[in-house]
């Protein structure tokens, strides 16, 4: 109805005699139109050759300075943040009191001024189970800070492909204890995970932890003072080279867990160096890390297809590395998918030695009673060691020279298979392929 | 003859008018959906009618107010709930998962609690509205003096002092940024809305014009599809001692901890998933090792641990009161003590 009504009234405005009148000034306009246009266009033609002129491209950055609304600035940024913006948190201290998180975001680098130069401190955390919270996300990159004194894990990412964490430090101050959180770096559920020239200290599990992830590199980072320095769990196709792992209670760990979303396969550790990792466990107890024993320098628990070479493992006083089953922690882990033997480990072209003296009383128990097997029949600790839960022999194939080595067998309740022959793991594996992406 | 039919036209006519002219003037706002980022201002809306710090759903608009039987808890706040379903929308009849909301509904859950002399305490009101793309959250926080609330998108922590319970409570209560909104609305990576299913939904409401079953009244007001006569499944509160004991908890544990323990939910990576419908032993927690829980696990080796409710971490972390260790991860500084009582006597008694 009010159509046509409109409709109406703009022909009876034409019909109006006033109509041919305007029409010429319509045309006459035209013209001038057509003329500033033409005059336009030899006035831009010119000045797109002189550069000064040119607009100057729009900075994609948001900058969050220290002061007192920084953290809200901050997670202001992590929520309105666009595509291909970088937040910049400049030098200096940063306090939160919750978590700081992020989600469904893409192409976004968060960026301090450096490692020892950016602090975000999470001291004074009320709310929220992490420090930093990265969650499906697509191509996010954290570079040169420090996460310090997360209640709980410090930099969590889950649900992200190409997360990538370049120079970044997670610590916790003093000296490592039980009351700090479980994990540094914890990418989860992600892929295309990049680490490259990070720091972690203090963790109560793992400093430097990858879970359930596919598609890994970590490279080039220092854990010390954690309990499981670096931690692959339950993921796929990962390379964990270049790093150092020192004074934690393990070196790098390779486990594999029942009742979740995945099963771990195919990680190469290699050119690392592991050592001194003696420090006494100080994870909760009855958490699955709380049962490595201080002194380790690399152990796998129960995944497949495992490549360890060309590794330093020196002066951890346990064991240089270490296979194990995981029903010698959980006789009955209830998974029925879950497969808890090792298999397709290789372990070749170490490097070991040990010189100091194995901690004792304060090991789990259950490494107690391995010290106290050994003891019996008179073994130093070795560089290499088994707990013999295998379906085969040439599930770990050893090629390690003149490294010392015990199998515990322990299917035999009453520790009397224990054996130093190694000969029945004589073989050898394919080298797993090299894990190749872009990162971003 | 002819006369007095055109005087009783005549006079309807009039009648008529004046009627039209009298439900003009009386004419609610109709509700506003933005099509972007939220309205600055709660009042932008046109939820309520009246002052707005009455809370008066403008039913005319359609916006209803609605109850659930097993609410998640969220430190004792009190809350009041509305629903709004434009126009000629309606959503389906559907056991199987929260119910789908026509492009445009709005949840709107309002937090408050009560002060010393009786009197409110607004705090915050949530808003979840559909749009083509999906759900939205949003968040606004009331002005002291209730007079308006406003748009936030990164929350933060306000210190209250409330009484709960017959007891004067100072605590830190959390107002979720829009991403720890999603934290626990997640699905899949995407934003889902947790108490609207029919379980939790099919329980009476005094509504202004009488009591009424809440899914009948949303029936004949049209905004849902036909019902069933019977067998409409429905979950049972957390005092109700005519329901089993594992009714309770299972209700219990599906509205304050599945919505982040599920394949499809933030916690996924934990492998404890604790859906009402879940029967599946070892994720359900039974003789379950703790995963990534750290000092969480209380030193306790299962998160059930059937029998010894004191041993098993998910009353261990129900009961915990540092910000790494309690559950919910958002959203909870005071303990909830029915709740720790139902899942402890459940855990016991098995």
């Amino acid at each position: 109805m009010n159509n046509t009504k409109k409709l109406k009234l703009s022909f009876s405005f034409l019909g109006n005699p006033d109509a041919s009148g305007q029409k010429k000034a319509i045309i006459f306009q035209n013209y001038f139109l057509i003329f500033f246009l033409l005059f336009g266009f030899s006035i831009m033609s010119c000045s797109s050759d002189d550069p000064e002129i040119e607009e100057p491209e729009l900075k994609k950055e948001i900058i969050i300075s220290v002061g007192a609304n920084a953290a809200d600035a901050a997670q202001q940024a992590f929520i309105e943040v666009e595509e291909e913006f970088t937040i910049i948190f400049e030098e200096g201290l940063f306090s939160f009191t919750n978590t700081l998180s992020m989600d469904g975001k893409s192409t976004v680098v968060v960026k301090g001024a450096g490692r020892d130069k950016t602090f975000l401190d999470f001291s004074g955390q009320l709310a929220g189970g992490d420090g930093v919270l990265v969650s499906n996300s697509n191509s996010i990159r954290f570079e040169d800070l420090t996460i310090r004194d997360a209640k709980g894990d410090a930099l969590k990412a889950r649900d992200c492909n190409k997360i990538s964490f370049v120079n970044i430090g997670t610590v916790w101050s003093g000296e490592p204890s039980i009351e700090n959180g479980a994990y540094g770096l914890y990418p989860v559920l992600s892929t295309e995970v990049y680490i490259d020239n990070c720091y972690a200290y203090g963790a109560s599990d793992a400093g430097i932890y990858v879970g359930q992830s596919d598609q890994v590199i970590l490279k080039n980072s220092v854990a010390e003072g954690n309990v499981a320095g670096f931690e692959i769990e339950n993921t796929t196709n990962a390379d964990v080279f270049g790093n150092e792992a020192f004074d934690n209670t393990g070196g790098i760990l390779v486990f594999d867990l029942p009742g979740l979303t995945k099963y771990g396969s195919s990680t190469r550790v290699f050119d690392n160096n592991c050592h001194d990792n003696n420090r006494i466990n100080f994870a909760p107890e009855e958490n699955t890390v709380a049962n490595v024993p201080a002194g380790t320098g690399c152990m796998i628990l129960s995944t497949k297809n495992v490549e360890i070479f060309n590794n330093n493992f020196n002066d951890n006083n346990f064991v240089g590395v270490l296979v194990a089953n995981y029903l010698i922690l959980n006789p009955s882990p209830s998974d029925p998918n879950y497969d808890p033997f090792p298999a397709g480990i290789y372990i070749h072209d170490n490097t070991h030695s040990m010189t100091g003296a194995v901690e004792v009383e304060s090991q789990p128990e259950l490494i107690q009673g391995i010290i106290g097997v050994l003891g019996l029949y008179g073994l130093p600790q070795p560089n290499v060691m088994l707990d013999g839960l295998l379906m085969s022999p040439d599930a770990v194939c050893i090629k390690e020279g003149s490294a010392s080595f015990v199998n515990l067998n322990v299917s035999d309740p009453t520790f009397s298979s224990v054996t130093t022959e190694v000969s029945t793991h004589d073989c050898t594996k394919e080298a797993l392929p090299a894990i190749v992406f872009e990162p971003f | 003859m002819k006369l007095t039919i055109n005087i009783i036209v005549l006079f309807t006519l009039c009648f008529l008018l004046v009627q039209c002219q009298k439900k003009e003037m009386v004419i609610f706002p109709t509700v506003i959906v933005p099509a972007g980022d939220g309205f600055e201002l709660l009042s932008e809306y046109n939820f309520f009618k009246g002052k707005l710090s009455d809370l008066n759903p403008n039913i005319e608009s359609g916006v209803m107010p609605y109850d659930l039987i097993m609410p998640l808890f969220s430190d004792y706040a009190l809350k009041k709930r509305f629903i709004y379903v434009p126009e000629g929308g309606s959503i389906p009849f559907d056991t199987s998962a929260v119910l789908e909301l026509p492009i445009g509904s709005i949840l709107i859950k309002h937090f408050y609690f009560k002060n010393v002399d009786g009197s409110d305490q607004y705090i915050e009101t949530r808003l979840m509205i559909r749009k083509i793309d999906g759900w939205f959250p949003e968040i606004y926080k009331w002005d002291e003096d209730h007079s308006e609330a406003r748009r936030t998108i990164i929350g933060g922590i306000v210190n209250i002092t409330a009484s709960i319970k017959g007891e004067n409570v100072m605590f830190p209560y959390s107002i979720p940024n829009q991403n720890q909104c999603k934290n626990c609305h997640s699905y899949n990576g995407k934003i889902n809305p947790i108490g609207p299913t029919i379980h939790n939904l099919n329980k009476d409401y005094e509504y202004a014009s009488g009591k009424d079953n809440q899914l009948t009244r949303w029936e004949i007001v049209g905004i849902l599809e036909k019902t069933p006569s019977t067998n409409i499944p429905k979950w049972t509160t957390i005092n109700d001692e005519n329901t089993s004991l594992h009714e309770r908890a299972r209700a219990y544990l599906a509205i304050n901890c599945s919505s982040c323990h599920r394949r499809e939910g933030s916690a996924a990576n934990s492998g404890l998933y604790l859906e009402y419908d879940n029967q599946d032993s070892l994720s359900l927690g039974f003789w379950k090792t703790p995963i990534a829980a750290g000092g969480g696990s209380g030193g306790f080796p299962y998160v059930i641990n059937p029998g010894i409710a004191s041993e098993s971490i998910l009353l261990y972390r129900m009961r915990a009161e540092e910000v790494d260790e309690r559950m919910p991860e958002i959203g909870r500084v005071l303990l909830h003590e029915e709740g720790i009582e139902l899942i402890r006597n459940w855990i016991d008694e098995m």
